[in-house]
């Protein structure tokens, strides 16, 4: 009981200074956090099975979800179709292993072109991509939210429906990539999406590559660092609160920061770490 | 200027450079290396406001600089550590 409270609040034993915000200590957690980040960049490199990006997103999840909408707008369900599905598994691949993060690939590939060579003849076809997004609620949502993205969620001109969900590097990032290829076979309006045009399709495949269903690391990396992240600015917010509210009741004269300043930063650490981790859709 | 009111106005400063920084954040969402740049920007603003603050209030010393800037390096390590469980570098 004396060391929590030699830690956390200020009194003779630590000098009337929280012990956790005297400098060594602080230091002890930069080098710790350092180190602690180098080793788990190569824990993640070289033992993906043990740490790495565990995958809760499913096709069913996302399936549902997307009806959801379109049943709440009164509009037909989409039935999962295999061909879409291996559409968006290929338009996913060729995105890790060309480097990129649009509809048309560098060398001009378009969506259409991984939709027709699956065999699915269309007569409309759409494509929404999500990345960065952990769950399937939030990256429908995320769709929903965007005019065109929910214009693809809500149109009646489809029927059918393909899902490609995976983890793999984008410009250096692990990213959780979602592809969704939309199709419609029936000829209701004019055809808006069939721009189709002569480029040599190149499959291709990556060995970063991992599909949703087969890669399950032993420790999810995103709960793990998030855990100690949120943890650790919890516990400075709360030492330096106490701190501060003991300093100002008894009058006690010191020689230190503002500990108001330094719970303002960690609030900006904080969001900072939400508006970074935020999943982006196009 | 009372002492009051000059400390109000620090404060409001910072408060005014955490925020930019945030907003900063949230228009590069889509360029992570910018991203890592303005949070160190950020920090190194933080520091810098700290010691002009304490410079004002006659109450800089080397104790209050290795302070702002240890918090800083913390801020700064434990949101690395978790971009790198969360997206990788």
């Amino acid at each position: 009981m004396n060391i929590l409270v030699h830690l956390f609040l200020p009194r003779r034993t630590n000098n009337y200074r929280s012990k956790l915000l005297h400098h060594h200590i602080l230091l002890f957690f930069i080098t710790l956090l350092f180190a602690g980040s180098f080793l788990m960049l190569q824990i993640k490199r070289n033992y993906p099975q043990v740490l790495g990006i565990k995958i809760n997103i499913t096709n069913e999840q996302l399936l549902s979800i997307t009806n959801e909408k379109r049943q709440q707008n009164n509009l037909s369900p989409l039935n999962i179709n295999p061909a879409l599905n291996t559409a968006a598994e290929k338009k996913a691949e060729d995105m890790f292993a060309k480097n990129y993060w649009a509809h048309i690939s560098p060398t001009g590939t378009t969506p259409w072109i991984f939709i027709k060579e699956s065999g699915y003849n269309y007569v409309y076809a759409g494509e929404n991509l999500a990345k960065g997004f952990n769950n399937a609620q939030e990256a429908v949502d995320a769709w929903m939210a965007s005019p065109t993205h929910r214009e693809n969620e809500l149109s009646p001109n489809y029927q059918d429906v393909g899902f490609a969900v995976k983890t793999g590097k984008i410009n250096g990032e692990d990213t959780i990539l979602i592809v969704e290829e939309f199709g419609g076979r029936t000829l209701a309006q004019i055809p808006q999406s069939s721009s189709l045009q002569a480029i040599s399709f190149l499959p291709s495949s990556s060995p970063v590559v991992k599909s949703a269903s087969s890669f399950k690391p032993l420790i999810d990396s995103v709960l793990f660092s998030s855990n100690i992240y949120l943890v650790l600015i919890g516990l400075f917010i709360i030492v330096l609160t106490l701190d501060m509210i003991i300093v100002e009741k008894n009058k006690i004269v010191r020689i230190a920061g503002h500990n108001i300043d330094h719970i303002l930063f960690f609030l900006t650490i904080l969001l900072a770490g939400v508006i970074i981790m935020k999943g982006v859709v196009i | 200027m009372s002492k009051k009111t000059k400390h109000i106005g620090h404060r409001i400063t910072l408060i005014l450079i955490l925020l930019l920084g945030l907003l900063s954040l949230q228009l590069a969402y889509a360029n992570k290396k910018l991203q890592a740049e303005i949070l160190i920007l950020t920090a190194i603003f933080y520091v810098l406001w700290g010691l002009t603050h304490h410079h004002q209030n006659h109450s800089l010393n080397s104790k209050i600089v290795i302070e702002y800037i240890l918090i800083a390096a913390l801020g700064i390590a434990v949101l690395l550590f978790f971009i790198t469980g969360a997206i990788g570098l």
